[in-house]
């Protein structure tokens, strides 16, 4: 009796440790790899919102990002190279079909000078004039400090931010040939922040270190972003292709009615309602 | 019953073999340096961890803030850890290693997580310092049961260097660097012993 007690012991724990090697890859496999593209507008965003999601959902997907520009994030997920591209920026009639962007979040566009040079404020058809290259000097912008060449930062044309900074600030004026082109956020930030004659624009978030320029009368802060007053805003997506499924869906579903989704957008960013 | 063939102990003697061998593939390794290099090419890394609270969007504990520096121009780097890493910040300062200002220098920050870490690429001139924020998903300051648990994190950096005859550039990777861990607040003391006259009382 003993002896079957002792064999039949021996048997289950075979079983378990030939069950449980076989187990773990299976569940592995299981588990979804949401892999995403694109906007380095959106990324600290999708950053910040996956961290929280894997806490919520007790990591039950795994996640990629990756950079690049709205553009690349775009094309990425029309090419199935990702799950999601994340854009800053508005769909184009140019974008191959069948995406679908989905909204996530807004943002606003801050316009930023070097803090040696706090210029007090300025209205759209000023930012034309120095952005579209007619003002080239910073005797020319009322109330700089500043004087010589304004050297102007913009973004790569990759980037949403710089498509919609066309859209929002530009309108159909185009921008200045001369002006040194940035890769990202961070690098217009950096260049502005090293540069008492630098002007540009960035994403609200990456305003820690220089000065950011009252638009129209408004200073671009985020309580103004959310009520209104600011107009310098655009929207965030996340673009699948096709309807997003799965657990792109899931994730896109939580970060659009969730608040705890809601409350992380809203340390930066502007939720949607 | 198990029998030891040799005076010495299976686990000692699986010890001095891994030993012997790390020997021979340093001397190996050494024969195998390029024309020209030297010890003084050889690049060097090196800073470490803060607590980082004021994340906005990570709740605490968990935030940390690295900075390290080379002795090479810096072309990308990944942070390493032996906790499981679920956020870091996509985009990364580059300070100027005299005034501790930021520069016109950034990396861009990419990976998946949760992971043992993530990958920048971007440019640090000589000696920059580069800094940048991360998460884990456990306290940095929660004491290890054993000492090998204990929280650690290694940068590894692509490096420029120059081929000291020709002088023509070549990109190499570091070794793995260990960041400085963060200062934690001390654990509570524990009351002291009680002497001996003043247990009698």
């Amino acid at each position: 009796m003993k002896n079957r007690l002792r064999k039949g012991a021996l048997l289950s724990a075979l079983a378990l440790v030939v069950a449980v090697p076989a187990a773990v890859p299976a569940a592995a496999a299981a588990k979804a790899t949401i892999t995403m593209s694109g906007s380095t507008s959106v990324a600290p965003l999708a950053a910040l919102l996956a961290r929280k999601y894997l806490s919520v959902c007790r990591h039950c997907v795994n996640f990629k990002l990756l950079q690049g520009g709205s553009d690349i994030g775009v094309a990425d997920v029309a090419a199935g190279r990702v799950t999601i591209g994340n854009s800053s920026r508005d769909p184009k009639p140019s974008d191959p079909g069948g995406l679908v962007f989905n909204k996530i979040a807004h943002d606003a566009i801050c316009l930023i000078t070097n803090r040696a040079n706090p210029v007090p404020g300025i209205d759209q058809a000023g930012v034309k004039a120095v952005f579209g290259g007619s003002v080239r000097s910073w005797s020319g912008v009322p109330g700089s400090t500043q004087s010589g060449t304004i050297d102007l930062f913009v973004r790569t044309p990759a980037s949403g931010t710089q498509d919609a900074f066309q859209k929002i600030f530009m309108g159909t004026t185009k921008i200045f040939s001369g002006a040194g082109q940035k890769a990202s956020n961070g690098l217009i930030e950096q260049a502005v922040q090293s540069d008492p004659n630098g002007m540009g624009y960035v994403s609200l978030f990456f305003t820690r270190n220089v000065n950011v320029i009252p638009y129209q009368g408004v200073p671009c802060t985020l309580r103004n972003a959310k009520s209104g007053q600011y107009t310098g805003v655009r929207n965030f997506y996340m673009v699948t292709r096709g309807p997003a499924a799965g657990a792109a869906k899931r994730w896109i579903n939580w970060i659009t009615h969730t608040k705890a989704a809601s409350k992380i957008i809203a340390t930066q960013w502007v939720p949607l309602s | 019953m198990i029998k030891i063939r040799s005076g010495i102990h299976p686990l000692r003697r699986t010890r001095v073999a891994i030993a012997a061998l790390a020997a021979a593939a340093g001397c190996v390794g050494a024969l195998w340096l390029p024309a020209g290099a030297s010890a003084a090419d050889v690049p060097l890394c090196g800073g470490n961890l803060e607590l980082n609270n004021d994340i906005p969007g990570i709740d605490p504990p968990g935030g940390l803030s690295y900075k390290f520096n080379c002795n090479a121009q810096v072309q990308g780097f990944a942070i390493v850890s032996n906790r499981q890493v679920d956020y870091f910040s996509t985009e990364v300062l580059v300070l100027d290693a005299a005034s501790g200002e930021a520069t016109a220098e950034q990396f861009a920050c990419e990976g998946p997580f949760p992971s043992s870490g993530f990958g920048c690429r971007g440019v640090a001139n000589f000696g920059n310092p580069i800094t940048g924020d991360f998460a884990i998903g456990r306290d940095p300051c929660e004491v290890a049961k054993h000492k090998a648990d204990k929280f650690k994190t290694w940068v590894v950096a692509t490096v420029t260097q120059f081929d000291s005859i020709t002088n023509r550039p070549f990109v190499a990777v570091t070794q793995p660097f260990r960041l400085k861990a963060p200062n934690c607040p001390s654990a509570t003391k524990r009351p002291a012993k009680k002497t001996r006259k003043e247990a009698r009382r």
